[in-house]
């Protein structure tokens, strides 16, 4: 991770809303948790809206949270069964699927909305990484302008991990992820799964951070990471609160 | 001839508000205005002795004759109105009456308030007040259902993704000692549960903990390596796996890569048993995911992915 925090120079803006924008097995669920254990590893207290209730605990220890200052706060994983039950012909006032996803969503949102309001939180993350997007792309625009209203300057940094970018504020930074697992042993029976590379691309036009790191998420090996600017030049040090990197912003 | 001293006997006081509605109410919203005159007075009374409301009783007195009572065991010595009338309505909006209400009554069990000393601060950031965590809380909970908000917690057993669920308190907690678990290669993919024994203390510097202010250089961090996480399927996915030579060669898509099996079992002495072959399969869309076979009924599922 050293080469994405020396791309972000600053972490994660405070008062802004991020997003990690990844595909399935691009390392953004391994990226989210190393966020958050940073946040609880500060003595900051952070919270989680797990859409679809899919966070791994021993998975979230592994990567160093102090699990008892993380807030989870659980939605309902849609299994196969309830799928299939929902708007069966035994039930046709049942609403499909699709309604079910959408409803699900809302609570979320509703949920995340409610921990931005109280405050106090030093992260707060709402995982809509499985979302489908189609049903991300019936949210009204205006679902996102209430998240960045609400967050805006308090010191709580925002990120929404999702499938495609949807909602970074002005100075917020988005990273678009981009992962490989990688595996060891040539004998069939020695092959194993030792990690994954992860390519980050940083996007932050206001900020001037944009580049790309790459990442090697191994558990044994050393990690090598370097950040490659592809744009602008050094960020200018303004009024952005810090948010992964830890240190108090300029004036908080 | 015996001089006893002669003391005062105080009686014991007591913190209760009651109305006689004179028409029966429905409904949440003028319940509120009620409840907010009931707390005020009651408010004021604890403050006047220097006490916090430990346990809040509603008792609702039904047009049905019948009592409708909450019981509220709250976190820490609360005093303020406003407070106790959120608490107790996000309580009854879960657990709303069933008929009108013609009298209200709420009382307090009494504890000695929280006194807080304001001093120099020790944490980098203030954390919120017990009040503002409990009203968030009870919010939530109206809101997403018991037991789905908290503070994940493991659990000492085999299970794979075996967890509990804690109440948040963050006060409680040491923030400078997270835990953290170094494992094997295999603990790092978390195939196998944390043991209590196990957990180190490790510091936990790079993309989201170093501690130097702006700018953060590569000097200033080090280069510990982030464990590869798991998305986990709370209910697996059922899959339909094509198997040549001991192997799955598809799930769903051409497997490329796979890793296994890795044989778990447990339980097998109460009704929750499993005794399942794991594997780690790479589809050819790239994404990676683990798969086991449930050896009691051969049948196949996603466990989740590997992200």
């Amino acid at each position: 991770m050293t080469g994405l925090d020396a791309g972000l120079q600053d972490g994660l803006p405070r008062g802004q809303l991020s997003e990690v924008v990844g595909a399935r097995s691009s390392g953004r669920t391994t990226l989210l948790l190393q966020i958050l254990a940073a946040a609880t590893h500060r003595g900051e207290i952070a919270a989680l809206v797990d859409t679809f209730d899919q966070l791994d605990v021993s998975s979230g220890m592994s990567a160093g949270i102090a699990l008892d200052r993380l807030l989870w706060v659980r939605g309902h994983a849609i299994s196969r069964s309830q799928v299939v039950g929902v708007g069966s012909r035994s039930r046709p006032s049942n609403p499909g699927p699709e309604a079910l996803v959408d409803r699900l969503i809302e609570r979320a949102l509703r949920a995340f909305h409610l921990v931005l309001q109280s405050g106090g939180f030093g992260l707060a993350a709402l995982d809509l990484a499985d979302a489908p997007l189609a049903a991300l792309n019936r949210l009204p625009f205006m679902t996102w302008l209430r998240l960045q209203r609400a967050v805006e300057g308090s010191e709580t940094a925002c990120v929404l991990i999702v499938p495609r970018p949807l909602a970074r504020s002005d100075g917020g930074v988005t990273l678009s992820l981009d992962g490989c697992t990688q595996w060891a042993g040539v004998p069939e029976r020695s092959r194993r799964l030792t990690g994954m590379d992860v390519t980050a691309r940083v996007v932050s036009p206001r900020r001037r951070v944009d580049g790309t790191v790459t990442i090697h998420a191994t558990a044994q090996s050393d990690v090598v990471s370097a950040f490659r600017r592809t744009s602008h030049g050094p960020a200018e040090a303004g009024h952005y609160g810090n948010a992964i990197g830890s240190a108090p912003a300029c004036g908080s | 001839m015996r001089l006893v001293q002669l003391l005062p006997v105080v009686p014991e006081e007591r913190f209760e508000q009651a109305i006689d509605l004179e028409w029966p109410i429905e409904g949440l919203e003028p319940l509120s205005f009620v409840l907010g005159r009931l707390m005020e007075p009651l408010a004021a009374h604890l403050d006047r002795r220097g006490r916090g409301a430990a346990v809040l009783h509603v008792q609702l007195h039904l047009v049905t004759r019948t009592v409708h009572e909450r019981t509220l065991e709250l976190p820490t010595p609360i005093r303020e109105a406003r407070a106790l009338r959120t608490l107790a309505l996000l309580d009854l909006e879960s657990h709303p009456p069933d008929a009108a209400i013609d009298r209200v009554c709420v009382a307090v069990e009494p504890t000695p308030s929280r006194d807080l000393q304001y001093s120099l601060p020790t944490r980098p950031r203030p954390l919120p007040s017990r009040e503002q965590i409990s009203t968030l809380m009870a919010r939530l909970t109206a809101l997403m259902g018991d037991g789905r908000c908290g503070s994940p917690a493991v659990v000492n057993s085999w299970e794979p993704g075996a967890f509990e669920m804690n109440a948040f308190d963050p006060g409680s907690g040491t923030p400078d000692k997270p835990q953290r678990h170094r494992g094997t290669e295999r603990n790092a993919l978390h195939r196998v549960p944390v043991r209590g024994s196990e957990r180190t203390k490790e510091s936990h510097e790079g993309l989201c903990a170093s501690e130097s202010p702006w700018p953060v250089g590569p000097t200033s961090v080090s280069s510990a390596a982030p464990a590869v996480a798991l998305r986990r399927f709370r209910h697996p996915v059922p899959a339909r796996v094509r198997v040549e030579q001991g192997r799955p060669v598809s799930v769903g898509g051409t497997v490329t890569q796979c890793a296994g099996p890795w044989r778990t079992a447990g339980n097998w002495w109460t009704d929750e048993t499993w005794d399942r072959d794991e594997w780690d399969v790479t589809l050819s869309d790239g994404a990676a995911y683990r798969v086991f076979r449930d050896r009691r009924t051969d049948t196949w599922f996603v466990e989740g992915v590997v992200d």
